[in-house]
């Protein structure tokens, strides 16, 4: 049963240039309890697509939506905005990318947890520290207690990102949107937050929108994996199928651009790139958008632009040359 | 609590601020103890017209051209005058918070209405504008702390609204829009605590402003006609200047020191207030 259903989104920016699509015919699904990893370079409409779907995109001046983001049974391109006030935080939750910005630094953690706790449900100021205390054991907070009652300049990176995640967390959403949750973390905080947020998800059942431009994240925690190129999807795959076997030339080029660790006594390898770089939106060529840096770039590729089509069980891409594989 | 000391004792190494504080103060006790240092009306007839100050212990101020006791006209007047200057400056930050608020959290059309229509006040001159509309309104308190809250919260509005562009982009009021919050709740609650600083130092700096607008009405004679106030007491010492300048003279410096002092507080607050200036 799938929580979040998008279909055919499309969104439109009017710009200087004309308009420029930064989203086109992206439709996917996500289940209940499923990672959903999107993964592409900047300017590839991850976040846009994000922020779709909690509906934060400006709504006056040339921004045009199109087609359905089904949460449940509701459709929330539909919806009033003090309805979507109603599903925010309550039944999609989002973390950010950047822990150090994100809470704001004159109110004590506690309160803000308390805040996103209180806005959604009728309960006691005492009984919403309870569950503040316990939302930050459950992000692993040493010491919650003391914690709770600190300001957020005292906190470190990851444990303001923990923090931002515990107010996620609040009223237990279906699905969490995390865009590039880790990008502005060490490393091995990186490890430890993505495995947080695989733990969560498993426990609360809830699903999870992975947003991030780093394949080696991709690996440990999704389940699935759709790769977006220009504003449109080019493959989508059970995770492990697509790092194995890449069916689009991109997800092919991306892989290979990945240092690998290299063992004793094997030669020396170069990394190939990609060629060229990614054509502005606004002048996207006719056919196949990736078709100008494409090593199998044919004649129809430049005329007709490829649909997503099933390769494999499970699996999609957008290439004329994607093979169907045992279906 | 803890803050709050902290905020002491950033506030106490500016000693300029120290005497500022001393002299509201000292002015505040003025204006509240009125009542019981001079129980008789101000304006009565208490003795002799024309006596000079440091000349007789009933009179230490003197008296002006008609016997009436200058010392307990100063301590009327400090009344009217931190009062006007108090619900001025708050009128003015309320109508200049609001404003700005709105301007800057919006934006938009709504924005650019709200900023042209702070522009159009910032283009009259503050001094005629209110004469004109204590002229409307009926010369009484009321109406000159309407006037002058009216001209003075212009420059509010500006600064509230820069701070609201700035830290509406912020990731914390997107956390909170996230998290489902209208955008009344996350003005008030997020955003204002935050731009709540500035406006402090404005508005302190709006009342040292508002008094010297209040003696400039009632020098003029359109200030309230049934209550002492230092610009009045200017105004009608003004004819007799040249015999007996303290008529005139001793509330003029009233009125300086006043503004002097809320000036230097408003400066003690900028600097203890303002985190960039902290590390010094």
């Amino acid at each position: 049963m799938a929580i979040l259903r998008v279909e055919d989104l499309a969104v439109k920016f009017r710009t200087s240039h004309g308009a420029v699509c930064a989203v086109d015919g992206l439709s996917f699904e996500i289940a209940a309890g499923e990672t959903l990893a999107v993964v592409g370079e900047s300017g590839s409409g991850k976040s846009v697509t994000a922020l779709a779907i909690m509906r934060l995109l400006p709504r006056q001046t040339g921004v045009g939506i199109s087609g359905q983001i089904r949460l449940g049974d509701r459709n929330l391109t539909a919806l009033s905005e003090a309805e979507m006030q109603d599903v925010r935080g309550n039944q999609v939750s989002m973390v950010f990318q950047e822990p150090m910005t994100s809470l704001n630094p004159l109110m004590r953690v506690g309160e803000q947890i308390q805040e996103s706790i209180r806005h959604h449900q009728k309960i006691s100021a005492a009984a919403s520290r309870r569950r503040a205390i316990e939302l930050l054991d459950q992000v692993r907070i040493a010491d919650p207690h003391r914690r709770i009652d600190e300001f957020p300049h005292t906190l470190s990176g990851g444990m303001r990102q923990r923090v931002m995640i515990a107010m996620a967390l609040a009223c237990e959403p279906k699905l969490l949107i995390a865009d590039e949750p880790t990008t502005a973390l060490d490393v091995t905080v990186q490890a430890q937050i993505l495995e947080l947020l695989a733990n969560l998800r498993e426990t609360m059942g809830m699903a999870m929108l992975l947003i991030t431009h780093d394949l080696s994240i991709v690996a440990d925690t999704a389940d699935r994996t759709l790769v977006m190129y220009a504003g449109c999807m080019v493959e989508q795959a059970p995770t492990g199928d697509l790092l194995a076997w890449p069916s689009h030339p991109y997800t092919k080029g991306l892989m290979g651009s990945l240092p690998k660790a290299r063992q004793p006594g094997q030669p020396r390898q170069r990394l190939t790139e990609i060629p060229g770089t990614v054509p502005p939106l606004h002048a996207l060529p006719a056919g196949c958008s990736f078709a100008q840096r494409c090593h199998l770039a044919a004649e129809i590729c430049r005329v007709d632009r490829p649909v997503a089509h099933a390769v494999a069980r499970e699996r999609l891409a957008a290439c004329h040359f994607a093979k169907l594989e045992a279906l | 609590m803890a803050s709050l000391r902290e905020f002491w004792r950033r506030y106490r190494q500016n000693p300029g601020a120290v005497l500022g504080l001393i002299i509201v103060l000292g002015a505040m006790a003025m204006a509240l103890l009125a009542p019981w240092v001079f129980p008789d009306d101000p304006r009565r007839i208490a003795g002799a017209p024309y006596i000079a100050p440091f000349v007789t212990w009933q009179f230490p101020l003197g008296t002006d051209q008609l016997g009436r006791d200058l010392l307990a006209q100063l301590f009327y007047g400090a009344r009217v005058s931190l009062l006007v200057g108090i619900v001025a400056a708050l009128g003015a930050a309320l109508i200049g918070c609001t404003i700005g608020a709105l301007a800057g959290f919006y934006g938009g059309r709504l924005g650019a209405l709200l900023m042209r229509g702070t522009e159009m006040f910032q283009t009259i001159p503050d001094i005629m504008l209110a004469l004109v509309l204590v002229t409307i309104l009926q010369a009484s308190l009321t109406s000159v702390i309407i006037s002058i809250a009216i001209v003075s919260w212009t420059t509010v509005a500006r600064v509230t609204r820069a701070e609201f562009l700035k830290l509406r982009s912020q990731d914390f009021v997107l956390a909170c829009i996230v998290m489902g919050m209208p955008s009344w709740r996350i003005i008030v609650s997020q955003i204002f605590p935050n731009v709540l600083p500035p406006i402090m130092v404005m508005t302190s700096i709006i009342a040292a402003g508002a008094i010297l607008a209040e003696s400039s009405l009632s020098f003029l004679g359109l200030g309230d006609p049934n209550s002492v106030s230092w610009g009045m007491m200017t105004g009608v010492g003004r004819s007799v200047f040249r015999n007996a300048w303290y008529v005139s003279g001793i509330p003029g410096l009233a009125i300086l020191i006043a503004v002097l002092g809320i000036n230097l507080v408003s400066d003690g607050l900028n600097d203890a207030l303002n985190p960039k200036r902290r590390e010094r």
